[in-house]
């Protein structure tokens, strides 16, 4: 069978039934494909349409803040991510992070805080931190006369220092 | 490097080998990784780009590793060699052609391993084994995390965990896949039965090329969605139990149907191969449906003399940008399915079903 518009072998085969008229289209596949008959490329999955959906449940922030939002560190304005479904640079997280909590909560289905690996680097600071904390009250502690607090304490340190890395 | 020399050898995944290799293709984990104090690749400069691309190709190339790694300008390369690279999974369609700027991707001989640079997020580590291997897929690529961390800063924070450009992957920014082959519960229309089990644990099951892809012949990936609150090992957990749930529904479908229908299975089988065998004419979509059968046919012992790593092959060889540099020129439309019968013609000459 040939190509109702052009000479080519036909290799799209249409029907439709239109006022119970039954017709009938024989293309080949440029023709089709000039005609838009023949679906583009396996779609992207719409992210912002995605996101779209679910901000789109959510109680409306107030108006004027909500959509005014930038994040001071790389100029990228909270209305940009929702038009894009991309962040703008690490600290969006924080800048954004009223909006972003509720949001997370329906992506990831939790409201949970991040559970798993951390950095080795990021862990060393967390815990040079929380010895300096810690050391604090034990010095508040020993000055205050609580001395099973500050036993308690010391022990925690203890404990902290034993697990150092290289 | 010469993307040629690739051709002719087979990537990790598709080695056709592995645990549970009669269901389960390959398992693939990749990890979201950007640089603390830089904008996200979609938000940064032209300049801040080519920054990040210089100091992450000088991590990679520091790493001590077993089995070296060799870094590709994606920038550079022809647009038949990203496709390349596409099909092989050594990088994703959007490092592909989506985004733009200084961009590329290290990966190692076997194809273990490849780290995109550039890609949505700065970092993409992932690694590949083949068959149902996710423990040896977490600990590789744990590993490589673990080198590059020591030389660059990753962007990092307690409650989120891994900053990443999109909040789907923040926290672990891991995505582990499972890519399965389930003809028989496609044969005995069980396979919605088995994937709705997938949606009550926050599983998601997609195309052999990923997000957005169809569920051409049979094959599709599982894997896990949440990526916040829940740890790297729990996440694997989950997807294994899934997978070997998935495993068994499909090794019960497969023997049912040669108990009960032999017949009609072995005529599928034989007609598919008969089909490769002759056609003059071959899209990639048939030829997938057809190599399918053909798997199939190998798992049950229908078809003597093909290996599942010949079928794997076909495979690859048969995808546009891998058929044009067998063939060794440009070949679109008609010309491109005329070549892929050809190349399947001459290869499956010798082999018949039992």
């Amino acid at each position: 069978m040939k190509c109702q518009f052009c000479s080519n072998p036909a290799t799209v085969h249409l029907t439709d039934i239109v006022q119970k008229k039954k017709r009938e289209m024989h293309l080949c596949e440029a023709c089709a494909r000039e005609k838009n008959l023949i679906p583009p490329k396996p779609q992207e999955l719409n992210i912002p349409a995605l996101l779209q959906l679910v901000l789109g449940q959510l109680p409306v922030p107030a108006k004027a803040s909500a959509a005014d939002l930038v994040c001071p560190e790389c100029g990228t304005p909270y209305a940009h991510f929702r038009a894009q479904g991309r962040l703008g640079c690490p600290h969006d997280y924080d800048a954004f992070r009223s909006l972003l909590e509720p949001l997370l909560e329906r992506v990831q289905n939790s409201a949970a805080r991040h559970t798993g690996k951390v950095p080795r680097r990021h862990a060393r600071r967390m815990r040079v931190a929380r010895k300096a904390e810690l050391e604090a009250r034990l010095k508040s502690a020993v000055a205050g006369e609580r001395y099973e607090d500050a036993a308690r304490l010391r022990d925690e340190i203890r404990a902290l220092g034993a697990d150092h890395e290289p | 490097m010469n993307l040629n020399t690739l051709t002719s050898r087979l990537g990790e995944w598709l080695r056709g080998t592995g645990p549970e290799s009669d269901v389960v293709v390959s398992t693939r984990i990749r990890l979201a990784r950007n640089l603390a104090g830089v904008p996200f690749t979609t938000r940064a400069t032209p300049h801040q780009k080519a920054e990040t691309e210089a100091r992450l190709r000088e991590a990679i190339a520091g790493l001590d590793l077993s089995a070296p790694l060799v870094y590709v300008s994606v920038a550079s390369l022809a647009a038949v060699d990203r496709q390349f690279l596409v099909e092989r999974q050594l990088i994703s369609r959007e490092l592909a052609g989506v985004l733009d700027g200084p961009r590329g991707v290290a990966f190692d001989d076997r194809e273990a391993v490849s780290l995109m640079v550039n890609e949505e997020d700065q970092l993409r580590l992932q690694s590949m084994r083949s068959g149902l291997d996710l423990d040896a897929a977490w600990d590789a690529i744990d590993h490589i995390d673990d080198l590059i961390e020591g030389r660059v800063e990753y962007a990092f924070n307690d409650d989120f965990g891994y900053l990443t450009a999109c909040p789907t992957n923040v926290g672990t920014g891991m995505r582990a896949s499972v890519m399965l082959h389930l003809p028989a519960l496609g044969l005995t229309k069980q396979i919605d039965k088995a994937f709705k089990a997938l949606q009550k644990i926050n599983l998601v099951v997609r195309g052999l090329y990923g997000e957005g892809s169809r569920a051409l012949g049979d094959f599709f990936q599982v894997s896990n969605q949440v990526t916040l609150g829940k740890s790297e090992v729990a996440s694997l957990n989950d997807i294994r139990s899934v997978v070997l749930e998935i495993i068994k529904y499909e090794r019960m479908a497969r023997s049912t149907l040669m108990r009960e229908a032999r017949q009609n299975v072995h005529d599928k089988v034989a007609r598919a191969l008969g089909t490769l065998q002759s056609a003059t004419m071959m899209t990639s979509e048939e030829t997938m449906e057809l190599l399918s059968a053909v798997r199939l046919g190998v798992n049950l012992k229908l078809i003597g003399d093909l290996t599942a790593t010949t079928v794997n092959e076909l495979f690859i060889h048969t995808q546009p940008a891998h058929l044009q540099k067998l063939v060794g020129e440009a070949l679109d439309g008609e010309a491109r399915n005329a070549a892929r019968a050809r190349y399947l013609r001459t290869r499956l000459r010798t082999a018949g079903a039992e």
